[in-house]
């Protein structure tokens, strides 16, 4: 969205010193082409991209094979080492490309692979992006990189870029600048102010319309905080098993301390032991990994899971558990044998206070980073419901997409005869793109003296019927206007109150003509949710359009069967083109597919929160499990049923004292998860509010699964026969 | 009798420990992959820190008015 257009960039390369290099390079994950050797030779999918010439210097590609002397035109490709092993290619081979059709490639140099973690391994082949484009200051679509000197000041850079920038804006628009009062100047200067995102912080920098691959830094910060929660609650169950065990252990070790084993002896047979039990953890662990990867769940994370690719942090990984395994064991073991033999074996130091309420305090720990991770997971899954669910302002009910060629879609009479033929298809649209995108082409127009910024979509003129968006001041668009010298704005609501347009307005269209503005159309959400609704106009081109819109809308009828249609409409789309089935493979789809991919990062946060959450749940209750069954060993028990105390009665003594444990735990967990999911949800301009209902299911379920786990474990323990009980201990 | 009671329980909890450490390591491995690749996206690449992306700020800008 925030795109840049060529002349300004290239004025800004060539004329600011601290530049090294610069070009435009069209990162965008690489557009998918089928790629063959020769005619009859199978096809194989590769990624297809452009650069100028100039940007290969900015990203320090590493040439193999060849030179770029002759790389001059998009008949030329350079390619990856890979991808040219891949089909046996050499530098002076050709291979032909499908995109619309089959065109014939020379391979000029071959190139190193880059990097696999960066947004330069996204494609397979560079084609050069010629000259297309460079004097026209409208064409806000291409994405420059320039690296800077070493040493340069970003800031000086921002500054110098930003008053070339302005210079060949006035000089090529005639702009006057005198003319201008100050709130107009502070204006025309914001808008013309560069934004530069280092190519180190693209990936976490939002909404910048940095074309490649984007992340939230929320969710990273996230999965950390969740990662670490994790391990500290498998490491709580740990220490809380070995202080468990001091009481147990006493008599023995303190036995072989008598029959001579020196005290260092022993401290080392018990970290062996706990080292070996974190040794099988660490066996356990590769295979659920290795289950994990080849399970449907692997697709959460976005990239490669190998072992051999992220030795380090599988090294991290033990390395942390080797430290865990000697932290949790070695203390209770110096306690265990820091008594007098003599005395421990006849006294009863177990039952120690201060070691009980260490273990309480380390599960009471647990307990509440449970319900954090419970609130929060809820309220995760939540804002994704609440997006996919939420009315966007125009009907999505029965309605299919697909992307035609630009030789189809220049017939749209055609199509659509055939199409209609088809009895369970009611209506067709057509617009230039996806509909719903959080980027799109977007224009700056002049308009009473300010600078205009809207997104543009180009579409059919029965689009806004079609998507049932309603009209609110002025006339539809109508079949007439497809017939327009100058084309025909639609503008939201939000465009008029921002800049005071009127219908009786007109404004600069794609000709350079003005063009009129038909009518105010009611705010509907054409980008994600995450955004506000911003300027927008809907358009058509009329006589002479800058290119067909490819984007094929279809209204079928209630109740027909979806998948049946798409079949049929794709037959008939192959059969009008038959150059499309030879490479170019054309896809019909339902479009809330669209609408769930655009949420997919949500999705998959919540699906990881959710899976982590019942993880560290399930450990949490492990260690109270644990916990419950030392306690229910203990002679308490026997003795209150000697004395009479009911099995109701003794149920009652251990569930409130865990219930009492979770109660607080909730009280400390509450406001954590409140200033977590606040600053989660402010990355959505429209989001779930936190309902109150979502902390008392949290409460309730942890409650509930301790109780039933208490419960069942003591009561096993209450009906012994109590004097059974008493004499094991 | 006594010693077989003890050693089942301290064997079952030690069993549960087992599992509970392994799960933790197998979400903390692939959750350090994860987040290890977010943190060094394109950081690998050459001059990567002085090398922008060229952008505009106009729209953000200008919507505030």
């Amino acid at each position: 969205m925030t795109f840049v257009n060529r002349p300004m960039s290239e004025a800004i390369i060539k004329a600011v010193p601290s530049v090294e290099a610069g070009g435009c390079a069209a990162i965008k994950g690489g557009d998918v082409v089928s790629a063959r050797t020769s005619e009859g030779e199978s096809p194989v999918e590769l990624r297809v991209t452009s650069f100028s010439r100039s940007a290969i210097d900015v990203f320090g590609f590493e040439l193999v094979a060849g030179s770029l002397d002759n790389w001059i035109s998009n008949r030329e490709a350079v390619m990856s080492e890979s991808a040219a092993k891949r089909l046996g290619l050499q530098v002076g081979d050709h291979f032909q490309y499908g995109y619309w059709n089959w065109t014939d490639i020379t391979v000029v140099a071959i190139y190193k692979d880059m990097p696999v973690n960066s947004d330069l391994s996204s494609f397979d082949f560079i084609l050069n992006a010629g000259e297309a484009g460079m004097d026209d200051w409208s064409q806000w679509g291409w994405n420059y990189f320039i690296k800077l000197k070493e040493g340069a000041d970003l800031k000086d850079f921002e500054a110098a870029a930003k008053a070339v920038a302005i210079d060949n804006w006035v000089k090529a628009q005639g702009i006057k600048l005198e003319g201008m009062n100050e709130k107009e100047k502070e204006e025309f200067d914001k808008g013309w102010s560069p934004h530069l995102v280092k190519l180190t912080d693209t990936y976490f920098a939002d909404n910048v319309g940095h074309p490649g691959k984007s992340g939230n830094r929320n969710t990273t910060i996230t999965l950390l905080v969740i990662a670490i929660f994790v391990i500290v609650i498998a490491f709580i169950n740990y220490i809380n098993f070995f202080l468990a065990l001091v009481p147990l252990r006493l008599r023995n070790l303190n036995t072989r301390k008598i029959l001579g084993s020196s005290r260092f002896q022993l401290v080392l047979s018990s970290v062996g032991e706990s080292v070996l039990m974190v040794a099988v953890a660490l066996g356990l662990a590769i295979a659920i990994v290795t289950l994990f990867r080849q399970s449907s769940l692997a697709a959460l994370i976005d990239t490669p899971l190998s072992f051999s690719q992220n030795w380090g942090i599988v090294a991290l990984t033990v390395g942390l558990a080797l430290l865990i395994s000697v932290a949790a064991s070695i203390y209770p073991a110096l306690f265990a044998t820091s008594f007098n033999p003599a005395f421990a074996l006849r006294g009863s130091l177990g039952s120690n206070q201060k070691g009980e309420a260490f273990r309480i305090g380390l599960i009471g720990l647990q307990f509440t980073v449970s319900i954090v991770l419970i609130i929060c997971s809820i309220f995760v899954h939540e804002q994704h419901r609440f997006m996919m669910k939420h009315d966007m302002g125009f009907n999505q009910e029965c309605l299919l997409q697909s992307h035609l060629t630009f030789e189809l879609a220049s017939d749209r009479n055609a199509v659509e005869s055939q199409l209609k033929s088809d009895p369970a298809i009611k209506e067709i649209a057509w617009g230039d793109g996806p509909f719903v995108a959080d980027g799109r082409m977007t224009w700056n127009r002049p308009f009473k003296g300010e600078q205009v910024h809207w997104q543009v979509y180009p579409v059919s003129w029965n689009f806004l019927r079609f998507m049932g968006i309603d009209i609110v001041e002025g006339r539809d668009f109508t079949l007439a206007d497809e017939q327009s010298e100058n084309g025909v704005y639609i503008i939201n609501e939000t465009a008029q109150k921002m800049y005071g347009i009127t219908t009786e307005d007109r404004i600069q269209g794609h000709s350079g003509n003005p063009a009129e503005v038909a009518g105010i159309c009611k705010d509907f959400n054409f980008s994600s949710l995450r955004n506000e609704i911003g300027p927008f106009a809907f358009y058509i081109y009329g006589k002479e359009p800058w290119s067909p819109c490819c984007r094929l809308f279809i209204r079928t009828e209630a109740g027909v069967d979806t998948a049946a249609v798409m079949a049929r409409t794709l037959k008939a789309l192959n059969d009008l083109d038959p150059v499309m089935d030879d490479g170019f493979s054309v896809w019909v789809r339902p479009f809330r597919k669209s609408i769930e991919n655009q949420y997919k990062k949500e999705n998959n946060l919540s699906k990881l929160v959710t899976l982590f959450t019942v993880l560290a749940i399930v450990i949490s209750l492990m260690g109270v499990f644990g916990l419950v069954m030392f306690e229910t060993e203990r002679k308490e028990i026997g003795i209150r049923r000697v004395h009479g105390a009911t099995v109701k009665q003794i149920l009652a003594m251990f569930n409130s004292r865990f219930v009492k444990i979770v109660l607080v735990c909730f009280f400390i967990a509450v406001p954590v998860s409140v200033f977590v999911m606040h600053r989660y949800l402010e990355g959505f301009a429209y989001r779930v509010p936190l309902h109150v209902w979502v902390f008392a299911v949290a409460l309730v379920a942890v409650l509930a699964v301790t109780v039933a786990v208490v419960t069942l474990r003591s009561l096993r323990a209450a009906t012994v026969n109590p004097v059974r009980a008493l004499r094991t201990e | 009798m006594r010693i077989i009671q003890k050693s089942k329980t301290e064997m079952v909890s030690a069993i549960l420990n087992i599992v509970g450490l392994a799960a933790a390591f197998a979400a903390l491995y692939i959750i350090l992959v994860q987040v290890h690749h977010d943190l060094t996206y394109n950081k690998a690449l050459k001059d990567s820190d002085r090398t922008v992306s060229l952008c505009r700020t106009g729209r953000r800008g200008a919507m505030r008015i």
